[in-house]
C-alpha cells in the first residue's frame, strides 16, 4: 500500500467574511404581495397555487388579502428564500416585495 | 376563442381567424416590461444589498430571453394551428401553461405600465384617447390570458 505522504503546509484558515449572517438564516423576513389594478384575481389566486404550492382555500384567502387590504403577508422566511419567492412572484409580473420582520 | 377539449396532456382550442391573428400579434408584442420595474424591497430600511438586486434583476432578464426564445420556437413551429373548417384549432400543452400566463401578463402589465399605470382600468374610453395600441394589447393579453386560465380552473366563481 502507497503511504501518503504528510502535508507540506497546513492551509490558513481565514473566517468567512462574507458568509451568510444568522439573520439571512433566520425566517425574519416577509413576503409581501401589493394590490394593483391590472393583475385578475383568478391569475393571483393561480400564482399564489402555483409558486407557494397551496389549495385554492388558501391562495384565495390571501388573493382577497390582497385585493381588500392593499396588501398580504404571504410567507415569513429566510432572506434566502424570502428573495427566492419574491422573484418567482415577480416572474409572474405581481406586485411584489421582501421586508424585514420587525 | 372557445375551448373543444382537455385532456392530462394539453387543452384544445377553436378561434377565429381574427382571434388567431390578435393572439399571434400580441404574443409577439413579447417583451414589455423592463426587468428592473419592480424593487425587491420597498422599504430602504429593510437593506436589500445592491448586490442582491442586481442579481434578481440579472434572473429576471435571463428568464425573459429564455421565454422569448422559447415563444420564437412556439411561433416558428408550423403546425401550431391547424385549419379546421371557417376555424383555427390550436393545442397549449399543460406544461406550456405557465410559461404562457407569464407573457401575456408581462404583455398585459407592460402596457399598463405604458399607459401610466391608471387605477381605473374599466374606463376605456379614455385609455382609448390616451394611447388605443396599448390599450389594446393590455386588453387582448388579459381576454386570452383568461380563456387559458379557465380551461385550468374552470369558470370564475359568480360575485
Amino acid at each position: 500500500m502507497a503511504q501518503v505522504a504528510p502535508p507540506l503546509t497546513v492551509p490558513e484558515i481565514v473566517p468567512d467574511q462574507q458568509s451568510d449572517s444568522k439573520d439571512a438564516l433566520e425566517p425574519g423576513y416577509l413576503v409581501v404581495c401589493w394590490n394593483d389594478p391590472v393583475n385578475f384575481m383568478d391569475y393571483v389566486t393561480h400564482v399564489f397555487q402555483t409558486v407557494f404550492g397551496w389549495n385554492r382555500q388558501q391562495a384565495e384567502r390571501h388573493m382577497r388579502e390582497v385585493h381588500e387590504k392593499g396588501r398580504s403577508v404571504l410567507v415569513r422566511e429566510s432572506l434566502e428564500k424570502a428573495e427566492f419567492y419574491v422573484h418567482q412572484l415577480q416572474q409572474f409580473s405581481l406586485h411584489a416585495s421582501l421586508e424585514r420582520n420587525a | 376563442m372557445r375551448q373543444l377539449k382537455a385532456t392530462s396532456r394539453a387543452w384544445t382550442f377553436a378561434l377565429t381567424d381574427r382571434e388567431r391573428e390578435f393572439l399571434l400579434a400580441v404574443l409577439r408584442a413579447y417583451p414589455v416590461l423592463p426587468p428592473d420595474y419592480q424593487p425587491l424591497s420597498r422599504d430602504s430600511a429593510d437593506r436589500v444589498s445592491p448586490e442582491d438586486l442586481h442579481l434578481l434583476h440579472d434572473a429576471l432578464a435571463e428568464q425573459r430571453g429564455a421565454h422569448q426564445a422559447r415563444l420564437r420556437r412556439w411561433l416558428r413551429s408550423g403546425s401550431r394551428f391547424r385549419p379546421c373548417e371557417q376555424e383555427w384549432q390550436f393545442n397549449l400543452a399543460r406544461t406550456d401553461l405557465d410559461w404562457m400566463l407569464q407573457v401575456l401578463n408581462d404583455i398585459r402589465v407592460g402596457h399598463w405600465l405604458k399607459l401610466g399605470c391608471p387605477e381605473d382600468i374599466h374606463d376605456p374610453e379614455s385609455l382609448l384617447r390616451q394611447d388605443p395600441a396599448a390599450f389594446f394589447y393590455m386588453e387582448a393579453a388579459g381576454m386570452f390570458q383568461m380563456q387559458f386560465l379557465q380551461a385550468r380552473h374552470g369558470p370564475p366563481d359568480p360575485d
